[in-house]
């Protein structure tokens, strides 16, 4: 649609899961993190760029697609593994038309759910032939759609960089993926946890990413004072461009009193039937020791402050995802309006958020996008939806301002990955860094396979320790044995390999064991630490 | 994933009273800081400052501890692991399930890992936690222990303190914080955000033995430097120059804006209107992206 243009808004979704991937034992509830994303955000992420494609609605979309998340959507043994989770969903479904039968609001749900994984095997297997990022990749493609990239593993780089050159390393080997899978560069990369430090920015120049996304104030304490605030990227001195979070949208999205997610229409997250239902009946879907833990079937909505929870009404949510929907677009155009009498070029309002946040969270929100998108489209108003690199290439005179050092955790800085519960991690990763430099620098260019594999098995161990993942879950909380049993799996495995290397002994079968559970950058080539 | 999910808030608060009385850590002490006047005459420093210092007890001993209690006792932990995940049932759990052996498990090679208990290298190492916290750990190697005997007398380590010796390079000071040797690592408060720091780690008398004091300068033994460090900048700079540099990206060329040409940019009233400076700190607070309250 043609309509006058004084701003633009951005939305970059951050799709991010840490690798886990467990051949050796099917009992590892992490590894369901992975297909709870598939089923609640990116499958009904994928369904709803379809149906803009299909009303012909032009629309534009940012996200970052992570190695780790990549190499799992990939990996065959994770898809079979989805789809007996599918299955096994499938089956609960059943028997859960019959035992709602009593109760007609509650036997319409279930039979929502029992579509709903339906469509969800259907969609995987038969559409995408079990490969997601294919479809990712077609709305790349077609135009709508940008995909950027990230660090490796998800390294935070304000800690990793006491040795850069296992930060130009994360993103040697994130360009590098993302190359494989995409078949052409990235031109913007989502800095693990938004982390900046302007040290990193040559090695992203020298992979030729154009552009960063940071936090806030990222760009609102950069020196000098950026002119147009976040409403306009700014480009560092080594020539990286950075844009900045918006805080206005953000909180209307994610403020825990009054954001979006917490509408009392909306599905409450809480209610489970992996809680809530008799437990000998549960049982088989379940945690295989007996634990209770979610199953993603949720009947009731949030409701009110209450402990009393009503059925949920997929009509109702729909009604809230269309107000909300309305009242963000109306907020932009204030925005917008207000901000284009300041500024001589196009603002863009930049709304960064974690992809789990759509549909995971706020179960509603892929529809609140869809909505959203729409409304922005056919409705009047005078702003679009652009990506960064679109942004880019319509206004390419950029400020020069050296970026804020910053992170998007609590606070700001890197406090949520350094703290006096996870700071004992720190000292392990720096020397694996620093041996595995060791390492490339005695064995340049190895001809003995046996080393060279080795050695490539070495780096993807010291990758895999490095996820940023595990420092946060060990601040925030949950699951906290299974993060610092994975920083302790992947130091020990690469301590031992290095060890073994040196001496030239090197176990076959524990490299092959080791390469088989930790089956990441198959392509690596450890002389990227040279 | 966990992440920013009421559930994590929710463990969080369950979680965190037990996590205080097992992790016996931190326990804050505010000490005065000394002016460090010797080695290379830095000292055109800042009038005496009270510096807060985080002091933090071996984490890496203790964790080491555990952990490998856990491997012994580990079928005792295992059940009791069971049993608190049970009781707290609202939250997704990280036990592992207990094994059924199926023949995948068979196949793999049995693997149990702790952290090394240490690497025995002679090294400080310092990150930003935040624009004013510094983090610090150290460890001297074996040998180099063994030297310091050799020159100083076998009592060197029990006659002799361990200080850290802080260098601003931007503002060009020096202080002095000293430490002990129950702690690996320490968290140190800065006075000055955005500047660049390195640490030395060294070591005192606590009495200089007379047959060693002509060779001590100041009662100082240096031990190692670390790495340099820039800390975070935190606030709005509000350092407009006179002449902006824009850059064309596309051809790579500089050009000047002069400022007050400019009528359109967000100077500090539009700044502080748009972005006061509690909204900014209220929103980073309270950073919905990662729920740490």
């Amino acid at each position: 649609m043609n309509k006058q243009c004084k701003g633009y808004v951005s939305f970059v979704l951050h799709a991010h899961l840490p690798f886990v991937h467990h051949p050796e034992s099917e009992n590892y509830l992490e590894e369901q993190w992975l297909f709870e994303a598939i089923s609640e955000t990116y499958i009904p992420l994928l369904l709803n760029f379809k149906k803009l494609e299909e009303e012909k609605v032009d629309f534009r979309i940012t996200m970052s697609l992570t190695p780790p998340l990549l190499s799992m959507l990939s990996n065959k043994l994770l898809q079979k593994r989805y789809i007996k989770y599918l299955k096994q969903h499938i089956e609960l479904c059943k028997k859960e038309l019959k035992r709602t039968a009593y109760d007609k609001r509650l036997n319409e749900l279930s039979k929502y759910y029992y579509d709903r994984y339906s469509n969800d095997l259907h969609v995987f297997k038969d559409i995408y032939n079990c490969d997601i990022i294919s479809g990712f990749k077609y709305f790349q493609d077609i135009g709508v759609l940008e995909i950027i990239t990230c660090g490796a593993t998800h390294g935070f780089f304000p800690i990793l960089y006491v040795n850069e050159k296992t930060v130009k390393a994360q993103i040697a080997v994130g360009v590098e993926t993302y190359k494989k899978f995409f078949g052409k560069a990235p031109r913007g990369i989502w800095l693990p946890e938004c982390g900046y430090i302007p040290e990193a920015d040559k090695y992203l120049k020298e992979f030729g990413i154009e552009y960063v996304i940071t936090e806030t104030h990222g760009i609102l304490y950069a020196n000098p004072t950026p002119i147009y605030g976040t409403y306009a990227p700014i480009v560092s001195p080594e020539g990286v461009i950075a844009f900045g979070r918006d805080i206005e949208s953000s909180r209307q999205v994610w403020s825990s009193i009054n954001g979006y997610p917490g509408d009392y229409n909306y599905r409450e997250f809480y209610r489970d039937i992996g809680y809530d239902a008799d437990y000998e009946y549960i049982k088989p879907y379940i945690a295989h020791n007996g634990v209770r833990v979610q199953t993603g079937i949720k009947y009731h909505r949030i409701t009110g402050d209450t402990e009393y929870k009503d059925y949920y009404n997929p009509r109702w949510a729909l009604d809230s995802v269309e107000k909300q929907a309305g009242h963000f677009f109306d907020s932009r155009q204030k925005q917008i309006t207000e901000l284009s009498s300041k500024m001589d070029t196009p603002p863009i309002i930049l709304c960064p958020y974690d992809a789990e946040l759509y549909g995971h969270w706020w179960y509603e929100g892929p529809d609140w996008l869809y909505i959203l998108f729409k409304k922005i489209y056919y409705d009047n108003c005078d702003y679009k939806l652009i990506t960064p690199s679109e942004y880019i290439d319509k206004y390419p005179n950029i400020q020069v301002s050296t970026p804020c050092r910053s992170s998007w955790g609590a606070n700001g800085y890197n406090g949520v990955w350094l703290n006096e519960l996870n700071d004992y991690i720190h000292r392990h990763l720096h020397t694996a860094g620093d041996r595995m430099v060791e390492l490339a620098q005695k064995f340049p260019n190895e001809k003995n396979k046996l080393r060279k594999q080795a050695l490539n098995q070495c780096a993807r161990e010291l990758l895999l320790a490095q996820s940023s993942d595990w420092l946060f879950i060990i601040t925030n909380g949950t699951m906290v044995d299974y993060a610092k049993k994975r920083v302790k799996d992947h130091i020990g495995r690469f301590t031992k390999l290095y060890e073994q290397i040196k001496s030239n002994t090197i176990d076959e079968k524990f490299l092959k064991d080791i390469y088989n559970k930790d089956k990441i950058f198959d392509d690596i080539d450890y002389m990227i630490y040279y | 994933m966990p992440r920013k999910t009421k559930e994590a808030i929710e463990n969080e608060e369950i979680e965190k009273p037990v996590k205080k009385s097992t992790s016996k850590k931190t326990s804050t002490k505010k000490e005065s800081v000394k002016k460090v006047s010797k080695k290379e005459d830095k000292s055109t420093s800042k009038p005496v400052k009270e510096t807060k210092t985080t002091k933090k007890n071996s984490s890496t001993k203790k964790e080491n501890k555990t952990t490998k209690k856990t491997s012994s006792t580990k079928k005792e932990n295992k059940t009791s692991k069971t049993t608190t995940s049970i009781k707290s049932s609202t939250k997704k759990t990280s036990t592992r399930a207990r094994k059924t052996k199926n023949k995948e498990e068979i196949i793999t090679t049995l693997e149990y890992y702790d952290l090394p208990y240490r690497y025995n290298e002679t090294l400080v190492k310092i990150l930003a936690q935040t624009p004013n916290t510094l983090f610090v750990y150290w460890d001297i190697a074996d040998d180099d222990r063994k030297k310091l005997e050799e020159t100083y007398g076998s009592d060197f380590f029990t006659n002799t303190n361990p200080v850290l010796i802080i260098h601003n390079e931007t503002k060009n000071y020096t202080f002095e914080v000293e430490i002990n040797d129950f702690a690996n690592s320490w968290y140190l408060h800065l006075n000055d955000t955005d500047c660049k720091y390195n640490i030395e780690l060294g070591r005192k008398f606590k009495n200089i033995p007379i047959n060693i004091e002509n060779n001590i300068q100041n009662n100082y033994i240096y031990i190692c430097s670390s790495n340099n460090i820039i800390t975070p900048n935190d606030h709005i700079l509000f350092n407009y120059p006179n002449q902006v540099q824009f850059k064309n990206v596309k051809t790579n060329t500089i050009f000047l804006k002069e400022i007050k040409n400019m009528k359109f940019i967000l100077n500090k009233e539009n700044y502080n209107e748009i972005y006061s400076n509690n909204f900014i700190n209220e929103f980073l607070r309270n950073n919905p992206t990662s729920n740490i309250k």
